[in-house]
């Protein structure tokens, strides 16, 4: 590393960070303060520098500038910065606004970055800057956690940066032998990032030949820290940086001077002019944000964890916040401990001095000079948690605590600031599809089979997942119920209503688009289920409505989670229906046959073959249970050329099941008739079987199952015929009354001209065709049955008295 | 020392025996940096012992699982509730447990085994009923429990299998983890109450298919920090676990096989899906019910290469697995048998390596 770096007399000044740490902040903060620097350069997107004056408004944190672009392709990219309080990008701005300094970003602008590629991972449409990728990834960081003893990388950084901060001189130097070492061992950088570099080499050099004497502070990632100051110290002006000002956009360069204070200098980066053209759309705004979503991030995506503790720990040592001598942990302790006994779990004083005993003692041996994150998460962990803990299963203290961690911080953007994204692409889609409400009611007629009504119907949907008030559906076809699928229409009633804009930007945490606001919206909802596949198939449904049936990772994983986790047969059944529905049938949501569908329809498959097989008894549910049954076979028979599904697996498990000496007659004749319209059996098999079932009070309920599933070739197979009768001749008149309900029920499966070619299946075998038709009943069945009931008691009392010789009838 | 010729003969020497020398190295190391009382070792070094040096340091690794586990489990010992290890049967809780005994305090032999038997004389002391009537109830008639000598001695005492033991005996715990006190009615001088020294506290067991057996009171329970030994986490991990112990007990039994690698890969890989009730590309599956720990996994290898060797060509196949899967993981639960033949139908049968499709085709043997 060159020493160089560490000067902080030079004329530009380098200051590492990782984002959202509050050491850094801090030490952004006293190092500017102290420095009073000409100039603060911050990682950042430059093609906001024109709209900084909106950063000084007294916001709510946490906030986001978020950034899209519609690539020509069509597809739109898009990125949030967030800021906390405790961000050290904020801090500087901060600052440099208390102190009358001017401040700018220096970052390529995100539509400059999606052009070079690679730099959103993939499948995820939204990125998060700020994120710690370099850092994870590092093979340095792992090294040194084994080195240090400790567990990974977060953990590491709290014990070298944040839990007993160094003075701000030696806590930059150290971060700065932290970060060139993580660099060093990761090399070959990636493109992207010296393209970046160079990038924000050139900015800092036109800010260093603005401002030659005063210093420059230069506030990044810590990862570029070492790179810039060797661009800009070795005067290599040479590279694509460059090249990017020779090929001018033709927007017009506004002012950066509009973020500074009175009195300084503007400072002219010529931010809109220095980076290449962009072809497309693309806009940048500032928008709410959450801690949640600051902390649901993983992977290289992922920044510090748990929001909220840092948030504790930034206020506990900020000079400028009220003196605060409870030990951050203490504070995060309390708020645990509520959440607990609202949850209704019992936690004492003993407890909680157990907790603190634990933790304490922790951070002793782990050498922490308070009680950290950590240390607070292992105490309450061990001292409360009497369950076995399985790997990733939830836990009501753990979530009690993780929620307490991640603090409940939803950032509001200060009156006067621009619309956020959201609000804006609802009001243009509405104007667009000419569906802005009024203030007198209006109705809406959508017919779905036209693209432009479909597409306008997507828009209410969108609208309807996000619960915006003034915008409400009150007729249609129903795809859930799939009832009437002929008129394929909708009604919206439309009536302009207060809460509307308000909701608009409230909603604006969700996304910045409508389709993926309300996915969103859509995945959080999923989020609250535990395992329901009826949940997870209505919920792409509604996402299929919306017109985003393309997920987000994190929402299809969702969905794929409650499909697997289903453990009722019945409620499985009803979303394969949903999905074979979507996949095979539709006609207006553009989804049949879609990837995405047809893998969440393959996961309900083989869920679904697997549950049936597990099926205990389901007394008083057969009918439901055969419209399951029928609904899995007709997928496979369905889908079975276009997706994965395993025939041996379906027909395995019908065999097991069908030969399941405990299984209940019904569920094993429906297994049977499944295998015989497969074509997996024979009928002789199935004619052999049956006589496993000669007893009169099992015989309805096997015929029940076996003709719910093969309705169709049983009417037209007369040695199946043949032999059912057989075995009902065979009966004395009492088992014949015992067989009698549910051979009806059976029966009933079948319409009267099925029945009709039942009966002539059945006399041309005994070759009594000229009987048919059969003459009709003159009263009901059930009469008739009652007579035969009662004739049946009458005989057997003649019988017992010999009037009658107990000749029949 | 004395020990040295009992190590030799002595079919499984104790922790504190066998790894004598590395004690003594980090007692040596650590000085006298200031330690709970009654502990031999800093809680670092016993951190330190347990988990070993990273390559080629003078301690050797001795337990896989994560290090926070352990600083909770080690912290928990120094603070005035007991520990209490759960998990499911062959996860090393017992293990565990000597080894925290053997590092702090040097003895991993004060060890109480729970079982539906246990009574009060097995856990606290009895008499020596000659001694008893010649002098009465002195402190020479006195037979010492494992929970008597760890407190009179400032020593852990193991508890073994804690949920094995009816409610009542349990209980005896509560009032010597609260107060630190035993009380010794029958005898009448000084020896009335035995307060137990620093240094002492309880490491018990239980493992989680036994639980609701004997359910322990909740007042007991408040007595113990509670911790999770998880199965092994990391497959790699196990694999090595897997494939040096089958290959130890197999050359102990003198049969010349050994579990070639791709067959520890295929045992080791069914264990943890199953186990786990997911599939190593993600996908979610039922877990069956049936121990799957490690041990078990090692005890398969081993039952494979024994059938191998005596009734097979000599080398282990997937059928040998298959066959010793079934006998001696699954036993007899008919669920866990459906789920394993739908684990062979969807997750194995889909994978195309020629030794996953042998494995699918021995599936025949499952019944």
């Amino acid at each position: 590393m060159n020493p160089g770096i560490l000067d902080l007399s030079g004329p530009v000044v380098f200051v590492p960070v990782r984002h959202h740490s509050p050491a850094c902040a801090h030490m952004v903060r006293d190092l500017a303060a102290q420095l009073r620097p000409a100039v603060i350069l911050i990682e950042g997107p430059s093609d906001f520098n024109a709209r900084l004056n909106e950063l000084t408004l007294p916001h709510r944190l946490p906030i986001a500038i978020y950034s899209y672009v519609r690539r020509a392709d069509g597809e739109r990219r898009g990125a949030y910065y967030p800021f906390c309080r405790y961000s050290p990008e904020w801090q500087a701005i901060r600052t440099a606004q208390a102190l009358g300094i001017p401040f700018a970003f220096i970052d390529l602008p995100w539509a400059a970055m999606v052009e070079t590629g690679a730099e959103t991972p993939e499948e995820e449409l939204t990125a998060q800057r700020y994120a710690d990728g370099e850092l994870r990834r590092s093979g340095y960081v792992a090294a040194l956690c084994r080195k240090l003893g400790v567990e990974e990388f977060d953990a590491l950084w709290d014990t070298l940066f944040e839990i007993n901060p160094d003075p701000p001189a030696a806590l930059r130097e150290r971060c700065h032998h932290f970060c060139y070492a993580i660099r060093e061992a990761d090399a070959p950088i990636p493109a992207s990032d010296l393209r970046r570099e160079a990038f924000m080499a050139s900015q800092i050099r036109k800010a260093l030949a603005q401002y030659g004497n005063g210093p420059v502070l230069v506030v990044t990632g810590g990862f570029h820290s070492h790179a810039l100051y060797e661009r800009v110290m070795d005067g290599a002006v040479e590279d694509e940086a460059e090249a990017f000002s020779t090929s001018l956009s033709a927007l017009p360069a506004q002012g950066a001077a509009s973020g500074m204070q009175s009195g300084s200098p503007p400072l002219e980066l010529g931010e809109e002019a220095s980076f290449p053209s962009v072809e497309g759309e693309r806009g940048i705004a500032l928008t709410p944000y959450t801690y949640e979503r600051l902390d649901s991030l993983t992977g290289y995506e992922a920044g510090m964890p748990s929001p909220g503790f840092y948030d504790a720990a930034w206020q506990q040592r900020d000079p400028d916040s009220a003196p605060n001598v409870t030990a951050t942990y203490r504070a995060l302790l309390v708020d645990v401990t509520r959440a607990l006994r609202e949850r209704k779990q019992a936690v004492s004083a003993a407890d909680l001095i157990a907790v603190e005993t634990m933790a304490r003692g922790l951070a002793t041996l782990r050498g922490h000079a308070e009680v950290w994150r950590t240390d607070l998460i292992d105490g309450l962990r061990a001292a409360l948690v009497k369950d076995e803990l399985a790997l990733g299963e939830p836990h009501p203290f753990l979530d009690a605590l993780y929620a307490a961690l991640r603090g409940r911080a939803r950032g509001v953007l200060a009156e006067g600031t621009p619309l956020p994204p959201l609000a804006r692409d609802i009001l243009n889609r509405l104007e667009q599809h000419d569906l802005v409400a009024e203030n007198a009611e209006r109705s809406v007629e959508l017919d779905l089979r036209k693209p432009e009504d479909r597409e306008r119907s997507r828009v209410l949907h969108g609208l309807r997942l996000l619960q915006l008030p003034g915008y409400r559906r009150s007729a249609g076809v129903d795809f859930a119920a799939r009832d009437d699928l002929s008129r394929l229409t909708e009604t919206w009633t439309l009536r302009w209503t207060p809460g509307f804009d308000g909701g608009c930007i409230e909603a604006a945490l969700y996304g910045p688009t409508l389709p993926d606001a309300a996915s969103a919206c859509l995945a959080e909802r999923a989020g609250r289920e535990e395992r329901d596949a009826e949940v997870a198939a209505l919920a792409l449904l509604d996402a299929c409505m919306i017109g985003a049936v393309h997920l987000t990772g994190p929402f299809r994983a969702r969905l794929v989670e409650l499909v697997r986790g289903e453990s009722d047969f019945f409620r499985l059944a009803r979303a394969l229906g949903h999905l074979l529905y979507l996949y095979r049938y539709d006609e207006v949501l553009d989804v049949a046959a879609d990837a995405e569908v047809g893998a969440l329809l393959t996961e309900a498959f083989e869920r679904g073959v697997w549950l049936f097989e597990g099926l205990g008894r389901t007394e008083g549910r057969e009918r439901e249970l055969g419209l399951g049954l029928r609904t899995l076979v007709e997928t496979f028979e369905r889908c079975a050329g276009r997706l994965p599904l395993s025939r041996t697996g379906l027909v395995e498990a019908l065999q097991r099941t069908s030969a399941a000496v405990a299984q209940s007659p019904f569920t094993r004749g429906a297994a049977a008739g499944a295998l015989w319209s497969l074509g997996e059996a024979e009928t002789e098999s199935l004619t052999a079987q049956m006589t496993g079932f000669a007893d009169p009070e099992r015989l309805g309920d096997y015929l029940a199952g076996l003709f719910a599933l093969a309705r169709e070739a049983a009417q037209r197979q007369p040695e199946l015929v043949l032999r059912i009768d057989d075995l009902l001749m065979g009966y004395d008149d009492e088992a014949f009354l015992r067989a009698l309900p549910p051979l009806r029920l059976a029966f009933s499966f079948f319409a009267p001209r099925e029945k009709h070619y039942l009966a002539r299946t059945l006399l041309e075998a005994r070759g009594e065709a000229e009987a048919a038709p059969l003459p009709a009943l003159e009263v009901d069945a059930e009469m008739a049955a009652r007579a035969l009931a009662w004739e049946v008691r009458l005989f057997a009392t003649l019988t017992a008295y010999s009037i009658r010789g107990g000749d029949r009838r | 020392m004395t020990t040295a010729p009992a190590l030799e003969s002595v079919q499984r020497p104790a922790a504190e025996l066998l790894y004598a020398e590395e004690l003594d190295l980090l007692a040596r190391e650590e000085g006298d940096a200031p330690k709970p009382g009654g502990w031999k070792l800093t809680p670092r070094s016993v951190l330190r012992f347990i988990l070993g040096d990273a390559e080629g340091g003078p301690i050797c690794p001795k337990f896989v699982g994560s290090r926070s586990l352990l600083e909770r489990c080690i912290v928990a010992l120094a603070t005035n509730r007991g520990l209490m290890l759960i998990g499911e049967p062959g996860t090393a809780k017992s293990y565990l447990s000597e080894l925290l005994a053997a590092a702090i305090s040097g003895d991993s032999t004060l060890i109480i085994q729970g079982s539906a038997g246990t009574t009060e004389d097995n856990i606290k002391y009895g008499w020596n009923y000659a001694l008893l009537l010649a002098e009465g109830p002195t402190e020479r008639a006195l037979v010492p429990a494992p929970l008597y000598r760890g407190m009179k001695e400032g020593k852990l005492v193991r508890f073994e299998e804690l949920t094995r033991c009816p409610l009542e005996i349990q209980d005896i715990l509560l009032s010597v983890l609260s107060d630190r006190v035993m009380p010794i009615p029958e005898r009448s001088d000084e020896g009335r109450t035995l307060y137990a020294q620093v240094g002492f506290n309880v490491v018990a067991t239980a493992n989680t298919r036994d639980r609701g057996v004997n359910e322990m009171s909740a007042a007991l329970k408040r007595r113990f920090n509670f911790e999770t030994i998880p199965p092994i986490a990391d497959i790699a991990q196990e694999m090595a676990l897997v494939q040096r112990e089958t290959d130890r007990l197999l050359a102990r039994a003198s049969i010349p096989t050994a579990l070639r690698p791709e067959m520890t890969e295929l045992l080791v890989t069914t264990f943890h899906e199953l186990r786990a009730g997911k599939t190593a590309d993600g996908k979610a599956m039922e877990p069956l019910s049936a121990v799957l720990s490690t041990a078990e996994a090692v005890s398969v290898g081993y039952a494979a290469g024994l059938h191998a060797y005596y009734y097979g060509g000599g080398e282990v196949q997937p059928e040998h697995l298959v066959h010793s899967l079934l006998g001696s993981a699954i036993k007899d639960s008919p669920d866990d048998l459906q789920k394993l033949h739908h684990y062979f139908n969807h997750v194995v049968q889909a994978r195309r390596a020629p030794i996953w499709q042998s494995y699918y085709e021995a599936r025949r043997h499952l019944l």
